[in-house]
């Protein structure tokens, strides 16, 4: 007994502090993080003062010293004296402000979530992983190591990463490892190829080929292409119509057969994520410099910490200022003493599926071609946290992973099941070197030369040179397909269904210095269809290129100013468009709420945040649009179907209002479109006001469309940005909506004597711990519209009232 | 004991137990209160004294960070963890749980010397 009694407080002394240590389910381990010695009260970050301080730091592996300067908003401007020591500084210090946010978002691209986060992680890894993230990532990493500059830039990097890794002791680990109870492990060229790879995931992975099948065959072939055209009823191209094509195109021979595939039901919820950009260079006619004037705003989903993180990176060869990518060597998109760059996302189609005729159960055959051929597998390996380990079996055909077998339920209810997938991102690629290059790109020559290492995400390129020089090319490597070629799901057995190579570089659609004096692209249709190659049948929506172009055309005397005003612009020209349609068929005597119909009469058609009317419009849209179409596309959830767009029903209001499709077959009544259009606002006004109240302030378009800038980890509100006050919307050059927005905006002008003048923002802030001051200090200068001088360095010796803290990193 | 001998045992505790925070892990304090406590044959109320030292060890030192680096963290803390946002409560709970792990080790200790 007294043993007992000497025993038992030492035996709850352990359990408690072994309780404390340890995360139980979502909760911290609250010893740990509760510490101030250790948890997370030692991340606290005091704003930095307005005087400059210097430090010394010794890094193993340097070869030279690096000189850092970092100025009033944290961004590190970085002068080393080679290539290597270049990119070991980007890592070293893009972990030092990043490092949690790089390392989760490559557990995430490679299907490696559910070792911290356990089981509830798994259905998301092996989506990615059977979707091919890990092997796409290994192919681009072997093309990107055949090429010693970008092998250099990659290991660089990682020895950057690394050496910072290493510095860290527990008291010092970043805020969401305390949370979260791991540590960093080691970074590899592996996991920046995983990054980049995860770029096709975020941009270049949406198909609705399944969708489009079902519709097929339920409607058959000449209503889906009624429906659903291949190219839309309004739309401005990116390469302006009339552009002459400069290359003679290839024979495309022997189109696939005409197939109805099996389709597949099955029921799961998916994301429509509606990204999108904007870019767009004036040439020096446009200007009132003289000197062309280059904008982009790639939209992304926002998060918290941002994705772009701000740089200027100098060493003999290259000096170049913008944002990079935390994760990945190089400036993605920024400018340099001679030329600007921006992006766009090209929306063609480089993801197909084909139906796969297995021979039987052991999978080890499928029939291609008029035989029998062998399939391969893949095995991969999930540590889910708590020790088990689940082994799990892919299946690849020529064309490329069965990423789900058809007795299997598929993460996402666009992805079909019993079909191989053939897609741009496995291929090998070698897109760091396609960065190297336009780091250091000195005129139009270089730029495209630099362009041609690119594979995928396929981007447009927006280019404006001091030599004079505006271009745009469509960039990326396309497949060679017949017209049409994966607009359904392909037959697996037909040889004529496969990728046919792929569409030279050259022949890309490009356009250089057009008569207009501008080039402009927001993601809608390359090139009208004149253009010989197909490409893709859809597109994003064609507003924001239009109201880009009507207004670059009208603009004269250009300044960085007015440029970012088209940034901000938040004119609804669908609003506009559909406006006098909608009241045109609208019953008045039959309206609810003739005080709502008065606001929206009288609005200026501009989507600002405080107004009332563009909640309706959006509303009544959204209210039409599904009692037009969900009788007949959404019948069965199990068997899921595209929806016409907002631009087709445009035409059909305007060319065939008796339409059938107007009438909601599940009633017995024959619908007209003046009485859904009555209905619909009816409706839709019922809506707003159960979810809203009265028409009233709640009304207001920024608080019902509530943007918000999550933080990586879901539901972490606290270390969010929530309810910002923003106007814009879905297909407004300002397309910013609940979760996605312009990540990064752009305004440069160009200067003769290699001094171009940088204006830009992005939503959130240089530093990845939420504790510091500049974790979010950009948002509220980004949700005004308002961007920021950009420092940009002409060398380290040059002197800057808005140098915070000098950094030498030393061998 | 006297109050004056609490107060003495106390500042000892915790000046031991910094010193150890700053080199070892987190809970190195608190072995070293349960050590403390059986070397000095600490029997008068040793939970308590344990408790008194550990959450002002943390409090305190809580406090001086917060005054030294000013931020946001602490009100963010209290809604990342089921606080409402609260943030004396984060102080209150990283007393409570530093008063804990002090009292049930220096309990610990004290045991094992008792006869």
């Amino acid at each position: 007994m007294k043993l007992l009694n000497k025993i038992i407080p030492l035996l709850v002394a352990l359990a408690v502090t072994y309780l404390l240590q340890n995360s139980l389910g979502t909760v911290p381990p609250l010893g740990k993080l509760l510490s101030p010695f250790h948890g997370f009260w030692q991340n606290a970050e005091a704003k930095s003062t307005l005087e400059t301080s210097e430090e010394d730091l010794r890094i193993d592996g340097l070869q030279d010293q690096v000189q850092v300067f970092y100025d009033e908003m944290g961004i590190p401007h970085v002068f080393a004296k080679n290539d290597h020591d270049l990119y070991m500084a980007q890592g070293y210090l893009t972990a030092k402000d990043r490092l949690w946010q790089m390392e989760f978002q490559t557990y995430f691209a490679g299907g490696r979530i559910s070792e911290l986060v356990g089981d509830k992680g798994i259905e998301s890894d092996k989506f990615q992983r059977r979707m091919g993230s890990v092997y796409g990532a290994e192919q681009s990493l072997k093309g990107m190591e055949e090429d010693p500059s970008s092998k250099t830039a990659l290991n660089a990097y990682s020895d950057g990463v690394n050496a910072y890794i290493n510095s860290l002791s527990d008291r010092e680990l970043p805020l969401e490892y305390k949370l979260l109870n791991y540590r960093p492990e080691a970074w590899t060229a592996m996991k920046s190829a995983l990054f980049l790879k995860n770029m096709s995931f975020v941009l270049a992975s949406g198909t609705d080929d399944l969708k489009m099948t079902n519709i097929l065959r339920k409607y058959g072939k000449e209503v889906a292409e009624d429906l659903f055209p291949n190219y839309p009823y309004e739309e401005s191209p990116i390469i302006p119509k009339g552009t002459a094509w400069d290359f003679k195109p290839l024979d495309v021979a022997n189109p696939p057969k005409d197939f109805v595939g099996l389709g597949s039901s099955i029921n799961a919820p998916e994301k429509d994520p509606s990204i999108g950009s904007n870019n767009w260079a004036v040439s020096g006619k446009k200007s009132l410099s003289g000197m062309p004037i280059l904008a982009n705003d790639p939209h992304l989903t926002l998060s918290l910490p941002s994705i772009w993180y701000q740089m200027q990176l100098s060493a003999p060869g290259v000096n170049v200022y913008g944002v990079t990518m935390p994760g990945a060597p190089s400036v993605i998109a920024g400018f340099n003493q001679n030329v600007a760059w921006g992006v766009t996302n090209v929306g063609s189609d480089v993801l197909d599926w084909y139906q796969v005729k297995f021979k039987d159960a052991s999978k080890k055959e499928y029939f291609h071609d008029g035989q029998w051929k062998k399939t391969s597998i893949r095995i991969e390996k999930y540590q889910v946290k708590g020790g088990k380990e689940i082994v799990d079996t892919i299946w690849f055909t020529h064309h490329g992973p069965v990423v789900y077998l058809t007795n299997e339920k598929p993460f996402k209810n666009n992805i079909p099941v019993g079909h191989a997938l053939k897609w741009i991102a496995h291929e090998k690629s070698q897109e760091v070197k396609l960065f190297y290059l336009l780091n250091r790109a000195k005129n139009y020559n270089d730029y495209v030369d630099a362009l041609q290492y690119m594979t995928a995400p396929a981007q447009n390129f927006v280019f404006a040179s001091n030599e004079g020089d505006i271009a745009l090319w469509v960039n990326g490597k396309f497949p060679l397909k017949s017209h049409l070629q994966g607009k359904y799901l392909l037959d697996g057995t037909d040889p004529n269904a496969d990728w046919k190579g792929y569409i030279p570089h050259a022949h890309n659609p490009h356009v250089k210095n057009p008569p207009r004096e501008f080039v402009s692209s927001a993601n809608q249709f390359s090139a009208d269809p004149t253009y010989p190659y197909y490409l893709g049948w859809q597109y994003s929506p064609s507003e924001r290129g239009r109201r880009i172009n009507e207004r670059l055309e009208k603009m004269e005397k250009a300044t960085i100013d007015s440029l970012r005003g088209l940034q901000n612009d938040n004119m609804n020209i669908r609003a506009r468009r559909l406006m006098p349609v909608f009241l045109s068929h609208l019953d008045a005597k039959s309206v609810k709420n003739k005080e709502a119909l008065k606001v929206l009469t009288s609005w200026n058609l501009v989507n600002n945040p405080e107004q009332v009317a563009p909640t309706i419009f959006e509303n009544w849209v959204k209210t039409f649009m599904s009692m037009v179409w969900d009788d007949d596309f959404e019948a069965d959830k199990n068997v899921p179907m595209s929806h016409p767009t907002l631009d087709r029903t445009l035409q059909l209001m305007l060319e065939n209002p008796t339409s059938k499709w107007f009438d909601n077959v599940s009633t017995k009544k024959v619908e007209t479109l003046n009485e859904i259009i009555t209905t619909s606002w009816n409706a839709g006004l019922d809506t707003l006001i159960k979810k809203h109240g009265p028409m009233g302030e709640n009304w207001q378009w920024y608080k019902v469309k509530q943007t918000g800038i999550r933080h990586l980890i879901p539901g972490m509100d606290a270390l969010s940005r929530l309810n910002i006050p923003i106007g814009g919307g879905s297909s407004i050059v300002n397309a910013t909506t609940t979760k996605t927005g312009p990540s990064w905006r752009l305004v440069v002008e160009l200067s003769k004597s290699g001094k171009p003048k940088g204006f830009g923002i992005y939503p959130g802030g240089q530093s990845g711990n939420p504790a510091s001051s500049h974790y979010d200090d950009l948002v509220d200068v980004w949700a005004k519209g308002e961007l920021k001088p950009l420092l940009f360095m002409q060398s380290a010796t040059e002197k800057s009232n808005r140098i915070r803290k000098k950094l030498k990193l030393e061998k | 004991m006297k109050s004056n001998g609490i107060i003495l045992v106390i500042l000892i505790y915790i000046s031991v137990g910094i010193l150890l925070s700053l080199y070892f892990s987190w809970y190195a304090f608190a072995i070293a209160f349960g050590i403390l406590s059986y070397l000095m044959n600490l029997q008068n109320k040793p939970f308590l004294i344990g408790f008194l030292s550990g959450s002002l060890m943390w409090l305190f030192s809580a406090i001086w960070i917060s005054q030294s680096n000013p931020s946001s963290l602490p009100q963010k803390m209290a809604s990342v963890l089921p606080l409402g946002g609260n943030t004396w409560l984060i102080y209150v709970v990283t007393m409570v749980v530093g008063g804990l792990v002090g009292g049930v080790w220096t309990l610990a200790g004290a045991k094992l010397r008792r006869k």
